[in-house]
């Protein structure tokens, strides 16, 4: 199950495990810092071994496969429109405290957004260095929107806590292929 | 130990007193030869924090005008932080505006203080009100809806009425014609009398007044009625009439006024079941009946309510006298006094003499200043002043005063006169 060796990805939600049964007295609930615990010692030993691009490249893939696992598993599957579709994901994520996604920009003719995470849980707090690191949301983005319109959209991080801003803003349109 | 030109440091301060007063100043030149040491390194991060002062300045600005698309700059200095973050709240902001105004009054905002719980209770509000107006358009066109199928209904209804009411006009219309061919030639009068006019104008298109003539021998009979009611009934009652002057005095013979009118009660009394009991029918007819010898020119007269009004000329004094032969309190048909007979009454017609018998239509006719009637006085009056006149003339001027009179009162009744002059 989690060791098989597989040359595309075998995950299912059941794979998470009954975190209630599991976990009876802590909880299904950790602190932030475990999470980027686990992240950034993934990333740091990711780009030793196969190097920064290929690590970016991973985490975008892993955060493409949570974002459509996270839609079919945590979100309804029928809306109104494109706004109840937001208005869900903004909840949920909210809910998750995973962050507070708001919409900046929408042109639903062309499907160009632009989106902004608050106190993303990947990056907010850290050290400005300069750097866009949120290519896991990127990815979790486009699993979710793939999900939603399927439509393959590209995800690019234009401004990061890591870059000097306080929030994550993300650049999305379809894939021009 | 680094020396350093004086110029350099007063250049420095000038620039550092200019961003002071609200100016941003030119970048510091150096001399392409300065050396690399700790001086040149002051003036470069002066120049770089120049520079994104520069560029923020342009930034805050821009959103200060509310272009929130201003590409916001690379920069990491905290004010510029703090300035993406507020222009990605105000994106946002607009975004969502954007949506409420399109109807979605589902969106909220989050984590903006306490302009997030006032926001959100304003769209709760107009999401209230929306739904509110909504719910009462609903009603409204509920409302509408009704209105329409009971308007459609009504239409409907009066369709049907107006095709009922042309149906009812066009029969009654028909029966005017049956009505108008009952009544006498006035040959009869044209034949037999100097000067005569009828002034015959039912209220609706049937009348309840009638006009009958006959010549037996040389005898003239005229006779004026007015039955009870007008239009239909009044119609009906008229055909009755009809039809038993013509058995009366056309087939037997009875001429005699008195006589005649005694004989026309007792069979209206019998076709109408009137026996004087309560709860039966009292119709019946006024009528005034005249039979004129053509030749001894005497005038026998009986009257069911309504008179003869005479006016002999006075030739010594050029002046009419006016005589009135009254009629019996009682009518044609079922009444305390009907066992009594009718008075006959004669007199002996003089030249230029002018009779008139009528309906009590024109005198009861309302109008005037004062809306009252135009009463038999009145008539007697107007006919009076109008002596001089022939008999034609008589017969517009009664028609135009009538009209005058009524102005545009509702006609009252059925309207009968007749003017004869032997």
């Amino acid at each position: 199950m989690f060791r098989e060796e597989r040359t595309e990805p075998h995950f299912t939600w059941e794979m998470l495990g009954d975190i209630q049964l599991g976990r009876p007295n802590l909880g299904t609930k950790t602190e932030v810092a475990v999470y980027r615990l686990m992240q950034f010692t993934l990333r740091d030993i990711l780009i030793s071994e196969v190097g920064v691009e290929k690590a970016d490249e991973i985490f975008y893939k892993a955060g493409q496969l949570a974002g459509r696992e996270f839609y079919k598993n945590l979100m309804p599957k029928t809306y109104k429109d494109f706004n109840h579709f937001v208005e869900v994901l903004q909840e949920t994520l909210k809910n998750l405290n995973i962050g507070i996604l708001r919409i900046e920009y929408a042109n639903l003719e062309k499907m160009f957004f632009t989106l902004s995470v608050a106190e993303d849980l990947d990056c907010s707090g850290l050290p400005v260095c300069g750097e866009e690191i949120c290519t896991y949301d990127e990815g979790f983005i486009n699993g979710v929107l793939f999900e939603y319109t399927g439509v393959d959209f590209r995800v690019k991080e234009t401004d990061c806590w890591c870059s000097g801003d306080r929030v994550c803003r993300f650049d999305v349109r379809p894939q021009e292929n | 130990m680094i020396t350093i030109e004086e110029h350099y440091i007063d250049t420095l301060t000038e620039k550092i007193f200019r961003l002071l007063k609200g100016e941003i100043p030119e970048s510091l030149k150096l001399p392409a030869d300065f050396p690399e040491n700790e001086v040149k390194q002051t003036v470069t991060y002066f120049n770089k924090f120049l520079t994104e002062y520069r560029e923020f300045s342009d930034f805050i600005f821009s959103i200060s005008q509310g272009k929130l698309d201003f590409p916001p700059p690379a920069s990491k200095i905290k004010v510029m932080q703090a300035t993406k973050s507020l222009q990605s709240n105000l994106r946002h902001l607009t975004w969502k505006t954007i949506q409420i105004a399109g109807g979605d009054f589902n969106q909220k905002i989050d984590f903006i203080g306490d302009f997030s719980a006032a926001f959100n209770q304003m769209t709760l509000q107009l999401k209230q009100a929306f739904e509110e107006i909504k719910q009462k358009n609903e009603e409204l066109f509920q409302m509408n809806e009704e209105i329409s199928a009971q308007r459609d209904e009504i239409e409907s209804q009066h369709a049907k009425l107006s095709k009922q009411q042309k149906d009812i006009l066009a029969s009654i219309a028909y029966a005017s014609r049956i009505q108008k061919a009952l009544l006498p030639e006035e040959n009869i009068l044209k034949e037999n009398v100097t000067e005569y006019f009828i002034f015959y104008l039912p209220r609706d298109i049937v009348s309840g007044d009638f006009y009958w003539f006959a010549k037996i021998d040389e005898k003239l009979i005229v006779v004026a009625a007015d039955c009870t009611g007008h239009g239909v009934p009044g119609a009906f009652m008229s055909m009755l009439g009809v039809s038993f002057l013509n058995q009366i005095v056309i087939e037997s013979k009875i001429i005699e006024p008195a006589k005649a009118l005694n004989e026309l009660r007792n069979k209206v009394k019998i076709s109408l079941s009137q026996t004087g009991k309560r709860g039966e029918s009292q119709d019946g007819m006024d009528i005034a009946f005249c039979t004129i010898d053509l030749i001894t020119t005497e005038l026998q007269f009986a009257g069911a309510y309504n008179s003869l009004f005479l006016y002999r000329k006075n030739f010594s004094e050029n002046i009419f006298d006016f005589i009135e032969i009254k009629a019996d309190r009682m009518p044609i048909g079922v009444h305390p006094r009907d066992n009594q007979d009718f008075t006959n009454h004669s007199i002996t017609l003089q030249e230029k003499d002018r009779f008139y018998i009528f309906s009590d239509g024109y005198a009861s006719q309302f109008g005037g200043e004062k809306v009252e009637k135009f009463k038999t006085k009145g008539l007697q009056e107007l006919l009076l002043n109008i002596q001089n006149e022939n008999l034609t003339s008589q017969n517009e001027i009664l028609t135009k005063t009538f009209f005058a009179w009524k102005r545009h009162l509702e006609q009252m009744d059925d309207i009968l006169v007749i003017g004869i002059e032997i």
